[in-house]
Formats: C-alpha cells, sequence, structure tokens
C-alpha cells in the first residue's frame, strides 16, 4: 500500500500576524511571553530576536506561537474565538459581583496584636458590638447581589466575643436564603481562644468553616499577638485540634500575619503547620496598614527580604510535597490558577477592575459599609475615602455606583495603568487602589516604586521559574491551581 | 616624589542618548523612562542640529551615570519599541477579541465550561 | 489474537433468507432469523435459519437443513455472537464476540482526512449499507450488551444515516454505551452538532482526534487542509451543547515532540472535554507503509509521554494511555494505562510470557506484525499489599 501525500510537509507558508502579547526578560537567556489571556511560552534570545524583527522565520517558531494564540494566519478567526471564549471565562465573575460579605460583629477583642489598629480592649460594654437591626440590614443589602455564591465572613475584633450575633447572622441568612437560593458558605475569622463546644456543635451543624491566625512557634506567635497570660499559640494549637477533631481537617484552616520577626524562621513557621496537620498556608506580605504603617511596629523591612522568606518557604513547601505531606501554599494556588488555566479564585487584590466592593464588601459593627477590610482599618486611622454608606441609608445599587467605589475602580484598571498595560503578568495580578491609596496616595499608584508591584513581579516570576525549570512543581502548582 | 603623580584622566561623565525619532517613536523612550524612574530621572531635549534627535540626558537618584546605565536604558527602549509596535498593530484584532468576549453575552452566563 | 473471518467447507449451503445471524445454542428456542450452534454430537433441531455445524459433525444429522461447516478458525464462535453470511453462506465472518471487552461496528470506509498513521485506510465508494448492516447486527446483540464502538472511515459524512443508527441503538440498547470515532469536522456544522445533541444520549460518547495545538502541523498529518479547524469548531460545538468527548491524539514522530504543547493546549482551550487518549501506533495500514515516517519507539517517548498525561491530570482531565505495554511506560502512568486492544487483535510478545505484569497490560497489537518496542521486556514484582515493589528486569 503506498499514499501519494497532497502535502510534503506542514505548510506554514503564507501571511502571519501577530496576536496581542506582552513579554519579560525572565533571565538571561530567556524570554517569557503572554498571550492576551496569560498562557505562556519561553524563548531563547535568539527567537526573541526574530519576534523583534517581525514574523519569525522558523516554521518550528511560528507553530509554536500559533499554538499559543500569539500568532495567526492572517484573518483567521479561529484563535480569535478561542481567545475571546477565554477571556469571557477569566472574566465571569464581574457579572456575578459581590460574593464575599464580610460582618465585623464586634471590634472587642482581648488581644492586643502589635499589627492590628481596629480592636478595642473594652471588652465588657457593647458600645463595639453590632446590634441585631445593623445585621438584618447588612443582611438584606448582601442579599441584593447578583453574585449565586454567597460567603459570609465573620470579623472582628474577635467575633466570638460576639457569638450571639454570629449565631444570630447564619440563621437569618439561611432564612432569606430560602427564597435567594444563592450558594452559601460561613467562616468564622476567629483567634479561636472562645472556641467551646457549644460553638463548635453550633459550626459543625451548620457548616460553617474556622479560620485561624498562626504566625509560626509559639514564641512569634506569642509575641506578636499579646494576650492576658501570654499563650495565645497554646490556645490556637488547641482550637485547632479540637475543630480538626469535630469538624474534619478541611474545615479548619490558618492564616499567616508575616512580620519582620518571622522573616528568618519560614521552615520553622511551616513545620508549625505540618505539626498541626494543615494542608495549606498562606504566606502572605504583611499588610501596610493598621499599626502596620507605624515605624515602630516593626515594619522595615523591605521587598526583597519578604520575596526572599517566601522563595525559602515556597521551596521548602515544594520538597514536602515531594516527599509526600500535601500542603498548598494558598498565594502561589491563586495565581497559579490564573496562570494555568482560565478561571480565577476571585481573590480580592489581584483583579482588574479591583475587587474592592465587587468581589467583596465590610458592613462594619456600626453599619458603615466599606469596600474592604482594609478600607475599613483606613477608617478607624480618620482616613474615609473607602467608606462607602451606612446601611439603613445606602441601597446595594447605591453604593456599586457610587462615586467612592468608582473612582478607584476606573482608575486603577491595569488594562489602562502605565506599566500594567504591556506587563507580560498583567493578566495574573490586579490593581489595588486601596493600598495604593494608603502608601502612595493615588489610586493608580507609581508603578516602579510600588512595593505591591515588586512583591507581586518576584513572586509572579518565581512561581514561572520555578514551574519552568522542574515539570514536578508545575504539575504540582497546576494541582494546586485546580484545589483552590 | 620624583616620580611625581600623573593626573588621573578626568572621568568622563556619559549620561546622554539620542534616538532618531523617526525611527524610535516618542512613545517607547517616555515609556523606558517611566519604567526605570525608581533609579533615574530623565531631561528630553531636541537637537538643534537635528530636529528629529531626541537627546536624553540621565540623573540617576544615587551615584554618577554610567555606561551601564544607559545600556540599561537602551535596552528598555528596545523592549518599549516592540511594545508600541505590537500594541499598534494588534490593536484592532484586540478590540475585536474583547467585543466577540463581552459583547455577544452582555457579561451573562455562556462561558467555556470547566 | 482470534481468527473473525473464514470460509465454510465442507457441507453443502444453503440460500440464506439474511445475512446478519445472533448465534443461539442448541437448546434455544428455534426461530428461522437465528443461527444455531450445535456441537459435535448433537442432534440440530428443526427451526432455525440457519446451522453452524462443529467441525467432524457428520452431515447426515443436518438432511433438508440450511447448514455450513464452521472452518476451525471459528471454533471460537459462542451463543450471543453475531456473524455474518454472504447469500450463499461461503464467507463468514464474525462482527460481535459477546466475550469481547470492545466491538466495533464499521460504518463505512470513506473519509475526509487522509491521516499519514491510518490503520484502516480510506476506500472512496458508496458503501451507506453498511449502516444498515450495523443496525441489524445492533439488534442482535445481547441484551446485556455492554459497549460498542462505531467506527470508520469517517461515520459522519453519512450523516442521516449516522443519526438514525444512533438513534435506534438507543431505541434497542438504551443501557449500551456507543463510542463514535470521528474527525469532528461535521460537527463544525452547528446544525448538524445540534442534531446529534438532540439524541440526547447519556451512554454517547465521541472520540475526536487532534494531533497538534494549531493547524499547520495537524492537518499534515491528516492530510487535509482546513482539517484543523473544523475539528476544534466541532470539539467547541459539541462542548457548549454539553456532549461527552474524547479526544485522541495518537503518538508518532511528528507529534511526539508537541505532545506537551497539545496537552497544554487541550487543558486551556478545550478543558470541558472528558477524556484524553494518548495512544500508541497500530503498525498496520498506512502506519505500516509509512513507517519510517511515523515510527517511534513507545520508550523513547516515555517523558514526553508522562509530562503530557500529568499536565492533563493535574487539569482534572481523564488522561488515558492506550496501546502501551507496562513495560515501555514511566510508572506514574501505569494506572492512567488501559487495556485498550481489541481482544481480536491482542497479543503479547514472547518477553511477556514470564511478565508478573502480563495481567494489567495491554498487550501489543498482533496487526502491528512485530513491529512493536525494542524495549519489550518482562518485569519481575515482587507485591506488598498488592502493591507493585519491583524494578524492571530488562532482558
Amino acid at each position: 500500500m503506498t499514499m501519494s501525500l497532497a502535502m510534503p510537509s506542514p505548510d506554514t507558508t503564507g501571511e502571519w500576524e501577530f496576536l496581542p502579547f506582552s513579554f519579560d526578560h525572565l533571565d538571561e537567556a530567556t524570554v517569557l511571553m503572554t498571550n492576551l489571556v496569560g498562557e505562556q511560552i519561553f524563548l531563547t534570545n535568539d527567537e526573541f530576536d526574530q519576534v523583534r524583527s517581525g514574523v519569525p522565520r522558523s516554521s518550528s517558531l511560528k507553530r509554536r506561537l500559533a499554538s499559543v494564540h500569539i500568532l495567526r494566519r492572517r484573518g483567521e478567526s479561529l484563535p480569535v474565538e478561542l481567545l475571546a471564549m477565554k477571556l469571557r471565562t477569566q472574566n465571569r465573575r464581574l457579572a456575578q459581583s459581590t460574593a464575599l460579605h464580610m460582618f465585623v460583629v464586634t471590634l472587642r477583642c482581648e488581644h492586643s496584636c502589635r499589627y492590628c489598629q481596629v480592636s478595642r480592649q473594652a471588652s465588657s460594654n457593647d458600645e463595639f458590638d453590632m446590634s441585631p437591626d445593623t445585621a438584618l440590614r447588612g443582611l438584606e443589602f448582601a442579599f441584593r447581589s447578583p453574585s449565586r455564591s454567597m460567603k459570609i465572613e465573620f470579623q472582628g475584633g474577635e467575633p466570638l466575643l460576639n457569638f450571639p450575633m454570629v449565631r444570630y447572622v447564619v440563621e437569618k441568612a439561611k432564612e432569606l436564603n430560602r427564597e435567594a437560593d444563592k450558594d452559601l458558605a460561613f467562616v468564622i475569622a476567629s483567634n479561636l481562644v472562645l472556641l467551646d463546644d457549644e460553638i463548635l456543635e453550633f459550626c459543625e451543624r451548620e457548616g460553617i468553616y474556622l479560620s485561624t491566625s498562626l504566625d509560626g512557634p509559639s514564641d512569634l506567635h506569642n509575641r506578636a499577638r499579646p494576650r492576658p497570660g501570654m499563650d495565645s499559640w497554646e490556645r490556637v494549637v488547641d482550637g485547632v485540634k479540637r475543630a480538626q477533631d469535630r469538624l474534619g481537617p478541611h474545615r479548619v484552616s490558618a492564616l499567616l500575619t508575616t512580620s519582620a520577626a518571622s522573616l528568618d524562621r519560614v521552615t520553622e513557621i511551616i513545620d508549625t503547620y505540618v505539626g498541626l496537620n494543615l494542608h495549606s498556608i498562606f504566606l502572605r506580605p504583611m499588610s501596610p496598614y493598621g499599626f502596620a504603617l507605624r515605624p515602630r511596629s516593626g515594619r522595615s523591612y523591605e521587598v526583597e527580604r519578604w520575596l526572599s522568606f517566601y522563595a525559602a518557604g515556597l521551596d521548602y513547601i515544594i520538597e514536602l510535597n515531594r516527599n509526600g505531606y500535601p500542603i498548598l501554599e494558598t498565594w502561589a494556588a491563586i495565581i497559579a490558577k490564573k496562570m494555568f488555566t482560565n478561571d480565577d479564585s476571585g481573590y480580592v487584590d489581584l483583579a482588574s477592575p479591583a475587587g474592592i466592593g465587587l468581589r467583596a464588601l465590610v458592613y462594619n459593627y456600626d453599619g458603615g459599609i466599606y469596600a474592604s477590610d482594609e478600607g475599613r482599618m483606613l477608617a478607624e486611622m480618620g482616613d474615609l475615602t473607602f467608606r462607602l454608606g451606612q446601611l439603613g441609608e445606602a441601597t446595594y445599587d447605591d453604593v456599586m455606583l457610587s462615586e467612592e467605589l468608582l473612582a478607584p475602580q476606573m482608575t486603577s484598571l491595569t488594562h489602562s495603568a502605565p506599566m500594567c498595560v504591556t506587563c507580560a503578568y498583567r493578566p495574573y495580578c490586579g490593581s489595588d487602589p486601596v493600598f495604593h491609596h494608603t502608601t502612595q496616595g493615588d489610586f493608580v499608584g507609581h508603578k516602579p516604586t510600588s512595593e505591591f508591584c515588586q512583591r507581586n513581579l518576584g513572586v509572579f516570576r518565581l512561581l514561572t521559574q520555578r514551574a519552568r525549570r522542574d515539570p514536578y512543581v508545575r504539575e504540582l502548582f497546576i494541582d494546586w491551581a485546580h484545589s483552590c | 616624589m620624583a616620580c611625581g603623580r600623573r593626573p588621573e584622566p578626568r572621568r568622563l561623565l556619559i549620561n546622554t542618548c539620542r534616538f532618531d525619532l523617526s525611527l524610535t517613536p516618542l512613545e517607547a523612550v517616555e515609556r523606558a523612562a517611566y519604567a526605570l524612574s525608581a533609579s533615574v530621572t530623565l531631561d528630553f531635549a531636541r537637537d538643534p542640529e537635528a530636529p528629529d534627535v531626541l537627546v536624553c540626558t540621565l540623573h540617576p537618584r544615587v551615584g554618577d551615570p554610567d555606561e551601564e546605565l544607559l545600556h540599561r536604558f537602551r535596552q528598555e527602549v528596545t523592549d518599549q519599541v516592540l511594545r508600541v509596535r505590537i500594541g499598534e498593530q494588534t490593536a484592532p484584532v484586540r478590540d475585536l477579541i474583547y467585543a466577540v468576549a463581552f459583547s455577544r453575552t452582555g457579561l451573562i452566563a455562556e462561558v467555556v465550561p470547566e | 489474537m482470534l481468527n473473525l473471518r473464514g470460509r465454510a467447507t465442507g457441507l453443502p449451503a444453503a440460500s440464506l433468507i439474511q445475512d446478519v445471524w445472533p448465534v443461539r445454542g442448541p437448546d434455544a428456542p428455534p426461530r428461522e432469523d437465528e443461527a444455531c450452534l450445535v456441537p459435535v454430537g448433537a442432534v440440530p433441531v428443526p427451526g432455525f435459519g440457519l446451522y453452524l455445524a462443529q467441525p467432524g459433525t457428520a452431515q447426515a444429522a443436518y438432511l433438508g437443513l440450511p447448514v455450513v461447516a464452521l472452518p476451525p478458525d471459528l471454533g471460537h464462535l459462542r451463543p450471543g455472537d453475531v456473524l455474518h453470511t454472504n447469500p450463499n453462506a461461503t464467507r463468514l465472518s464474525v462482527l460481535w464476540k459477546a466475550s469481547a471487552r470492545h466491538n466495533s461496528l464499521l460504518l463505512t470506509e470513506r473519509c475526509d482526512n487522509y491521516c499519514l498513521m491510518c490503520s484502516q485506510p480510506p476506500k472512496e465508494r458508496e458503501d451507506g449499507w453498511l449502516y444498515d448492516r450495523a443496525l441489524r447486527v445492533i439488534a442482535c446483540t445481547p441484551e446485556d450488551a455492554q459497549t460498542v464502538c462505531l467506527t470508520g472511515g469517517e461515520p459522519t459524512l453519512y450523516p442521516d444515516r449516522l443519526l438514525a443508527l444512533l438513534s435506534e441503538c438507543a431505541r434497542l440498547r438504551p443501557a449500551m454505551r456507543v463510542l463514535l470515532l470521528s474527525n469532528g469536522r461535521r460537527f463544525a456544522d452547528p446544525a448538524f452538532a445540534r442534531a446529534y445533541a438532540a439524541l440526547d444520549q447519556p451512554g454517547l460518547m465521541v472520540g475526536i482526534p487532534l494531533y497538534a495545538g494549531e493547524e499547520a502541523l495537524h492537518d499534515y498529518i491528516v492530510q487535509a487542509r482546513g482539517a484543523f479547524t473544523e475539528t476544534v469548531r466541532g470539539v467547541l460545538n459539541l462542548g457548549a451543547l454539553g456532549q461527552r468527548i474524547e479526544l485522541r491524539v495518537v503518538i508518532q514522530k511528528h507529534t511526539v515532540d508537541h505532545l506537551a504543547e497539545i496537552a497544554e493546549y487541550i487543558c486551556r482551550n478545550l478543558p470541558f472535554v472528558e477524556q484524553v487518549a494518548l495512544m500508541g501506533l497500530e503498525m498496520t495500514g498506512f502506519a505500516r507503509s509509512n513507517h519510517d515516517e511515523v515510527w517511534v519507539d513507545p520508550y523513547d517517548y516515555r517523558e514526553q509521554l508522562a509530562s503530557a498525561a500529568l499536565r492533563l491530570r493535574a487539569a482534572r482531565i481523564n488522561a488515558r494511555i492506550y496501546n502501551h505495554q507496562l513495560c515501555t511506560l514511566d510508572r506514574r502512568l501505569w494506572p492512567l494505562s488501559v487495556k485498550s486492544i481489541s481482544d481480536w487483535k491482542n497479543t503479547y510478545a514472547e518477553a511477556c510470557q514470564s511478565c508478573s505484569v502480563r495481567e494489567q497490560c495491554g498487550g501489543v497489537f498482533s496487526t502491528s506484525r512485530g513491529r512493536v518496542s525494542e524495549h519489550i521486556h518482562a518485569i519481575s514484582e515482587e507485591c506488598e499489599n498488592g502493591v507493585a515493589v519491583g524494578a524492571d528486569r530488562r532482558r
């Protein structure tokens, strides 16, 4: 049997043209190119020089670029349709605004954490508690959002100091949801000190998740989180164990607040999480809000030091996984989801338009509506920029269309911000007008000196390099991307 | 000392570079200046002899200007030229992709099933 | 390996009323539209439309009955199988083996692709009658038949016949799973895709080959300009209609260096597909005549295959490895390996005799006539709690 070939080889003749792309010199020998939706391809400098001078001559390079939708035959429509579909998928949350609603049920707290601006020690009177009336208005407001899914997160202060209000909101929300039929979930952000059997039973029955703070080994944790008795660590560890026993391991997670003292101790910190049988850790940068802005709070470390801390932590976590202990780093997972899928986890700080308001709203104990938790903290420091209104006065539509929300949204879009617009990592990033307002005095910020930009660029490059060098790591990141 | 010390040659401060604006878009130079503005600020001027030529004078925020800085700036301009060119070339198709992505649906439902 | 064809000899042939026969045992109630398999020494009960005599049966018993003598090659025939006969019953072929994991029905030999490694090269001639025959076969299958693979050529070249067949399949055997093998191009037509989706059969899946993440290479491999775009559009249409899709990547010299790229393309552009089959070559048909153009030893691409399969798995896409021997695969892929070679053309190499994982292994194509990996070797295992822990022992 013989066959004659109509096409003697893959045909790349004819006219080609570029589709939108961005690039970054990842290292001295490698250029990263990303397409409109953030898919990656790596070129040698020689290959990239071909791109500089126009459509590449090499047939195989043409084909590689075509397969990631950076190059197309002139007028070819399939790549356009596919890019549009991916773009639409990535942005589908835009039509599903505000999935996360934070209820600050009290400002009272028995901790006096160094970084925290908002808590009040006056823990006996109810001056700083949310009233049932305010909570109900908050719920009615929240249920106006079009999002199909709805997560209610209880914040403080320490929300368990006003547990009756937590109970009230959960029960009332479920009642309202009988008609609204949203995909409803609850999280209590708590130091777990007050976690007793009654609360655990309630959480078990109502399907509530617990999120706590764990800064690492006891000395680190207790120094950052003073309370009478200096036993915050012992109590949180005990709380995590009891919650795991009662609710199951996946219903309790812990968050790390990084301080200057954490920076040299990343493996110890991670080991603390492993010791508690926790399977995720969030190596968050310290936020520039609250006490954190004040020099005496210890916020003197720089982005570079934090990036080294993060890289060391990430590498340690990768090795833990390789050796059989599955543990996910949340920041990497959030970014990996944007890097390796068309999906997005809805994380507030990595969105354009910014996630404030659109992805999250905060209802303060006093009925103040804020665009983000950081916006609420700024208000406690006297800056009301991100206060969007008052429950009972403003409607959901009023707030979402308010100048206070639209101005930071519109001005800070990464699609138009200088440097962002051509950044190879733009599809993974966001605009964070609250951060830039706080640190640089305007919603857009000056990108070359923006800590947000430097830190995110550092992490994007790190993740890209690690995934590129080691197929195991790439698969691990992709697995994380599909787990978060 | 008998042999004396030879006067050190006066160190040449290299802090200008020139771009022919008929070849290099002004926008690319401006973007490069912005991108490096954490470490350097620039003066722009037209060469009085050659009106198409833009003369850029670099002022590092710390220390003296050197070859390395100029090299980085020129490299940045080269990259920005490509970004400007690709941005212009692909603007119509980019608009088309956004239109196809968002117009048909009015941002409702119909997404790639995951 | 089984022979599925044979010439009937020895006994006088009758002129038959039909060509497709369900095979029954001697104790079944006689029907004139069924064939009776008579064991040696048994007395045939009158009333069947055809009698299948085992070799060595006495002729006298069949006087006056329509009988053919089974050739020794077809001694494997059992009740529940389906047999095809030519009009004077001199040629017999088994179209359905009740005991087989896979049964395939050929719907047409025509095709609008002309793949470099096609194992069943297309023939351009009117053969729409095959759909009718397939339907008769389906009607003859055992009630509890599990799966059928509908193949070609390109079955969608007769769109109306295909849709009618699928619809009848669902009516006759509602529980049977159907895998339709198609190049997917016809589904680029939204009207056809909608008509297919309107069949609304949860047990129906379409297997569509994809050989690249861009048109130049795919079109070259399938030797048809514009095929890639149509195939991808077809997959997109089917995905939008919620249809079950298996993408099939045949691994050969031209695709082997692009496996990661294809996996990436699928994950980003077609993430809704239910599964992706990564398939070894069957070295017959064009694959044999284009040997040098397509052959690559599976052992030599095991790393590329692993990275593509694990990429898909990480993205929660069901990656399946077809037509590979476990000894040629990265061990991480063993759980993804499927015994995919039809029983009748499934065999094992000599080295496999002493292999401890032979039972889990897909073996090789007998049709490849010995053109298999040069690295096939027995694996000796010690099992601990049923988990293989041993190392490969290379010969």
